[in-house]
């Protein structure tokens, strides 16, 4: 019911954000007909480019023309590439997904393994140094960091190739810059969760009855304490995003996401629609996915 | 969109703020006022957040004095004197194109300062607004707020703010409004939750009864009940308000060359970043440093004035 | 299993051989399309020059020599042009290279539809273009055109497969069929492009087995992908950086002067403008060397004509020394102090190598000099085109104009001659009676040396008249690692790999 329910709650808002899309980009300044004719078209090339885009009738004309297409996955063509929205988008996709799950990867390797040191040594300087690590990894502008990546490991160390796409060494740099970030909010996360998880009942019979603290720790307090970390990687999501339109952009991964910037820049406006509609779908729907899969986890728990 | 242990909610739910604590053996507290407050303690007791305290104040310090610190004038230079490492001369080096890059970085302090602060005026402003009326009014306000609400974050942050550019065109007004509208959701939740759980209270309603007005009674009580949380918010946007802002005019949509915003001056830097590192280095430094500040204040408030966090 | 261990080895070295034989190329920006007539744009012509011949190419000192026609005659009276092909020549999709190809290509680009920069070099000059026999072509012009043959050299001219006209049509840029020493294998939009050899290349076959081409937007990641052997030639290297490389061992340097002049045209149907006193004094107010020195360095020559020196019919007349004292007079004398002047200045962003740092150079000497000054940067280039040629015009703009046929007509008619003021690339709207009839009339001169003194003339009018603010001609440098010889640079800075090899 509660799927259902969420569901149903994710349609108008993805409504809205077709909406939202459609009227934006109408409104970016620039005519894309004479920028596809380009500078030395004469006036008639324009005119038929536009009538052929369809972009003379009336705004809202097109905008139902635009749903239907949208409901057919016909999301139109690249003015600049010339080949389907939705084949650029989905040509793209897989690599930014592949970068996302590296930097999840590292995010939460690191994170869970910092959390967890510092929640059982509690107090102390590791303590304290996750709580900087933390602060610090969201603090940092993600172009800096990445540059100071490249120029140490890639240029000055030679380790790493500088950018590009091919090879697992070509993941390295972007996933580590991309995933240091979430690494310190899930480091603070996982600590605080699993202090309060110590304290629970059950963690003190356990250790009552004389079970190792390791033990302890594996079978009881992880699980439990893991199932916000979950939420929050659904909530880093958005930024997580945003960090990766600039890391893809400095090491030249060919993601999704850099193409946004690209694609208002070249005023391609169907790109531009295509892709922010691509990627506010998989936002909507990853959340949904991570709020149903922690309702299904732990049906016991309630919202703050 | 529902979210656990949201710092924010927990702290909009509590959002009793700390008094003066009651001397519980009758006899007067001698200490002064600063070392009473429980809150005003929690503050100080932790160096990490006068250490972001410290950098605030500096960096509102070097906005506002800049044009009185900075040793040359940060948009002429000359070409003979460009990409100089630092030296006695130019304790930041010189740029592409000779400027100094220390007089740019301040008046970029300017800048950031102005940006950050319009911004979480428009991120405030808007979403105090429509988190109170969604508080308040309940139902189908509630829900459209709450939509709304939703949408705004259905937009990864950048994506939102780029778009906004491309209608605005880049410049600094642009992306002050483009940044100020995506700070919107998380006050706007802060507020309707704390209006929800204040407009249930008797006095409330009794003074509704009395014939108060609604507008005033909900703005008295909201701010007096998740003033906190807002500080803590303000703080925190201001932070990412400057790093977002940077990150524009980084990718090229932002506020354009050669005005000296930190990003726009990465973003000349970019190019020389073999040659001449220390222009993207040191200004990225700056930024860095910049939400470090903020952002360790924003979370030593949180800290302090939520009474549950308070570490024993 | 000894099989299996062949086989292995085999694949290995099979492996190791063919990567070795591939040629790793970085382009800065995208490419528009793989066809010759619909574009100019550089990048592009990167990969189209390895896939296509024309009828002639250029050398790298910028003559015009037989390409795919062994020879030529042209007629008295210079309207008439008939070549003989060479036999035996084969398109990349196996069918012959004759008359009728040729015809089939021109025909195509003179097409009244087809309107672009590229078709803009022949149609005005080409009016037909007939078989007359297998291996024999003739083509007439409208009057006698002495560039003709450079201009049969431009990329525009290269020769097209019929058969594929036939079947792709318009989308003939997505499917590339020629006859050049490398054919096209995949494309990968935004991504990369891969070349294979083309073993029955008319010439023999080329040296290297791949090309492959990645397009790395970031100038900074495509020298540090040479640096780190993971590419092996870069493009348009900027002159700080080749500073930084030029210690590296592994790298080598190559310097190429172009026909490319930079300069700032002036918005010539503005007050104050409109007054040459006005257009010498900032000719004069800014430092043009000390800037070319600061940011390219000493070798290179401070602009003396609106031509480049390797451009056919260049002549050099002289240079606008800094003298701001000489400035505030002129400027006195057309009734204006320095403080009444504002410009407003725009230029693209990474269109041209350092083009913004050039054009805040030039603005901080103006400033300097006690001129205000209002500086746009674009970062798009086409909108610059747009913004800046069609629906509006700054009072000063950057541009780069290179002749790809380094002939004079290529650098003067387009951007100088009073037919083309106010449009594309003439947007100082420059338009003098006398300039304009020398450059038609050099057209039609039939020697050399009428025609060097016809251009003398209209550059010693135009540098007097100062429509710009002359800078400088700007040398190309290209990159690449030490184990890659033979990389050509045309002054065209068209890139060729006819004969690279790669240890």
């Amino acid at each position: 019911m509660y799927v259902l329910r969420r569901l149903l709650e994710a349609v108008p808002v993805l409504i809205a954000v077709t909406f939202i899309v459609f009227v934006s980009v109408r409104l970016v300044p620039g005519d894309p007909a004479r920028t596809i004719a380009g500078p030395e078209a004469g006036d008639a090339t324009v005119e038929a480019i536009r009538k052929d885009l369809g972009l003379d009738r009336p705004v809202l004309a097109q905008y139902v023309t635009f749903m239907a297409r949208i409901s057919t996955g016909d999301l139109g063509n690249s003015y600049y590439y010339k080949t389907p929205v939705l084949q650029e988008v989905l040509r793209r996709f897989p690599a930014t997904l592949y970068l996302a799950a590296a930097a999840i990867v590292i995010s939460l390797v690191i994170g869970i393994g910092i959390g967890t040191l510092s929640a059982v040594m509690r107090g102390s300087l590791a303590d304290r140094g996750t709580l900087i690590f933390a602060i610090a990894g969201v603090s940092m502008p993600s172009f800096w960091l990445a540059l100071i990546l490249i120029i140490v490991f890639a240029v000055n160390l030679g380790w790493l190739p500088a950018g590009g796409y091919g090879t697992w060494r070509h993941l390295i740099l972007p996933a580590l810059t991309l995933g240091l970030f979430g690494a310190g909010t899930i480091a603070r996360f996982t600590r605080s969760s699993i202090l309060e998880v110590l304290q629970q009942d059950y963690v003190r019979t356990a250790r009552s009855k004389g079970l190792r603290f390791r033990a302890v720790l594996r079978k009881h307090v992880l699980r439990n304490a893991l199932i916000p970390v979950i939420t929050l990687l659904g909530l880093q999501l958005g930024a997580f995003l945003s960090r990766a339109v600039v890391t893809e952009t400095v090491f030249g991964w060919p993601g999704i996401a850099r193409v946004t910037v690209t694609a208002v820049l070249d005023r391609d406006f169907p790109l531009i629609q295509g892709t922010v509609l691509w990627l506010a779908l998989v936002f909507i729907v990853t959340n949904l996915v991570v709020d149903v899969l922690y309702s299904l986890i732990d049906p016991r728990i309630r919202y703050a | 969109m529902h979210s656990p242990n949201e710092p924010a909610e927990r702290l909009a739910a509590a959002s009793t703020v700390a008094t003066e604590p009651e001397s519980s053996s009758g006899t007067r507290d001698k200490r002064p006022w600063y070392r009473q407050d429980s809150t005003v303690r929690t503050l100080l007791a932790d160096p990490w957040t006068i250490l972001g305290a410290v950098i605030v104040v500096g960096f509102i310090a070097i906005a506002i004095l800049a044009p009185w610190l900075a040793p040359s004038d940060p948009t002429r230079g000359s070409v003979a004197l460009r990409l100089k490492p630092p030296s006695t001369e130019y304790w930041f080096g010189t740029d592409g194109l000779g400027r100094d890059l220390l007089s740019r970085l301040l008046y970029g302090a300017r800048l950031s300062a102005l940006i950050g602060t319009l911004s979480v005026v428009v991120s405030g402003g808007i979403g105090i607004f429509l988190g109170a009326i969604a508080g308040y009014a309940g139902g189908w306000a509630d829900t459209i707020v709450g939509r709304t609400v939703d949408t705004l974050l259905a937009f990864p942050g950048i994506l939102l703010a780029i778009l906004i550019l491309a209608i605005l065109g880049p410049g600094i007004n642009s992306v002050i409004l483009a940044v100020g509208i995506f700070g919107v959701p998380t006050y706007a939740r802060v507020v309707r939750a704390t209006v929800m759980s204040v407009k249930q209270l008797d006095f409330v309603e009794a003074a509704g009864a009395l014939g108060a007005r609604h507008g005033v009674i909900l703005m008295r009580h909201v701010m007096r009940n998740s003033w906190a949380p807002i500080i803590v918010l303000t703080s925190l946007n201001f932070g990412t308000a400057v790093l977002t802002a940077s990150a524009l005019s980084f990718l090229g949509v932002g506020v354009q060359p050669p005005s000296p915003e930190w990003g726009a001056i990465i973003a000349e830097g970019r190019q020389y970043i073999r040659v001449a590192p220390h222009i993207t280095t040191i200004t990225g430094l700056f930024i860095f440093v910049t939400v470090l500040g903020f952002n360790l204040l924003g979370d030593g408030l949180r800290d302090a004035l939520d009474p549950r966090t308070q570490s024993k | 299993m000894k099989r299996t261990i062949a086989m292995l080895v085999a694949l290995v070295l099979g492996f190791g051989l063919a990567q070795s034989g591939t040629l790793r190329v970085l382009l800065s920006s995208q490419l528009s399309t793989l066809e010759p007539q619909n574009t100019t744009d550089t990048d592009s012509a990167a990969v189209r020059y390895q896939i296509y011949n024309g009828l002639l190419t250029m050398t790298a000192s910028g003559q015009p020599v037989a390409d795919l026609a062994q020879s030529w005659n042209i007629s008295d009276d210079g309207i008439t042009y008939t070549f003989t092909l060479r036999d035996g020549v084969k398109f990349h999709d196996g069918t012959p290279l004759n008359a009728a190809a040729v015809v089939a290509t021109f025909n195509r680009l003179l097409e009244p539809d087809r309107n672009t920069s590229g078709t803009a070099y022949f149609k005005p000059i080409l009016a037909s273009v007939e078989e007359v026999s297998e291996l024999q072509v003739r083509f007439r012009l409208f009057e006698p055109f002495a560039p003709f043959l450079n201009t049969l050299a431009l990329s525009t001219g290269h020769i097209m497969s019929p058969a594929a006209i036939e079947q792709f049509g318009e989308s003939y840029g997505e499917h590339p069929i020629g006859t050049g020493p490398y054919r096209f294998v995949e494309w990968v939009r935004g991504e990369r492009l891969v070349l294979e050899r083309f073993d029955d290349y008319f010439d023999g076959p080329a040296p290297l087995a791949r090309i492959e081409y990645r397009i790395v937007p970031e100038a900074s990641t495509r020298v540090a992908l040479l640096e780190t052997g993971e590419a092996d030639v870069i493009l348009r290297v900027s002159p700080d950086e080749a500073a930084r490389l030029a210690d590296n061992g592994h790298i080598v340097l190559e310097t190429t002067p172009t026909s490319r002049v930079m300069f700032l045209a002036i918005n010539l149907t503005r007050a104050p403008f409109d007054d040459v006193r006005v257009r010498h004094a900032l000719n004069h107010a800014v430092d043009v060397r000390g800037i070319i020195d600061a940011l390219i360095g000493p070798d290179v020559a401070q602009a003396d004509s609106p031509l480049a020196p390797n451009v056919f019919g260049y002549a050099s007349i002289k240079t606008y020394e800094h003298d701001e004292q000489l400035a505030r007079e002129l400027l006195a004398e057309a009734g204006y102090q320095p403080g009444d002047i504002t410009i407003n200045l725009w230029s693209p962003n990474g269109r041209y190598v350092q083009d913004a740092t050039l054009t805040q150079a030039v603005a901080q000497e103006l400033e300097d000099f006690g001129i205000h000054v209002n500086i746009r940067l674009f970062g798009d280039f086409a909108e610059y085109l747009v913004t800046g040629f069609i629906e509006d015009r700054g009072d000063m703009m950057l541009v780069g104009w290179a002749p790809s046929s380094l002939e004079a007509e290529g650098g003067l008619y387009q951007i100088l001659h009073g037919d083309r003021a106010g449009q594309f690339a003439n947007n100082s709207g420059y338009n003098n009676p006398i300039v304009n009839r020398l450059i038609e009339e050099a057209r039609a001169e039939t020697t050399d040396e009428g025609r060097i003194a016809k251009y003398a003339e209209a550059q010693e009018i135009i540098m007097e008249d100062a429509p710009w603010i002359f800078l400088y001609a700007q040398p190309v440098i290209t990159a690449h690692a030490s184990n890659v010889h033979n990389v050509i640079i045309l002054p065209s800075e068209q890139l060729v790999l006819r004969t690279t090899t790669k240890e």
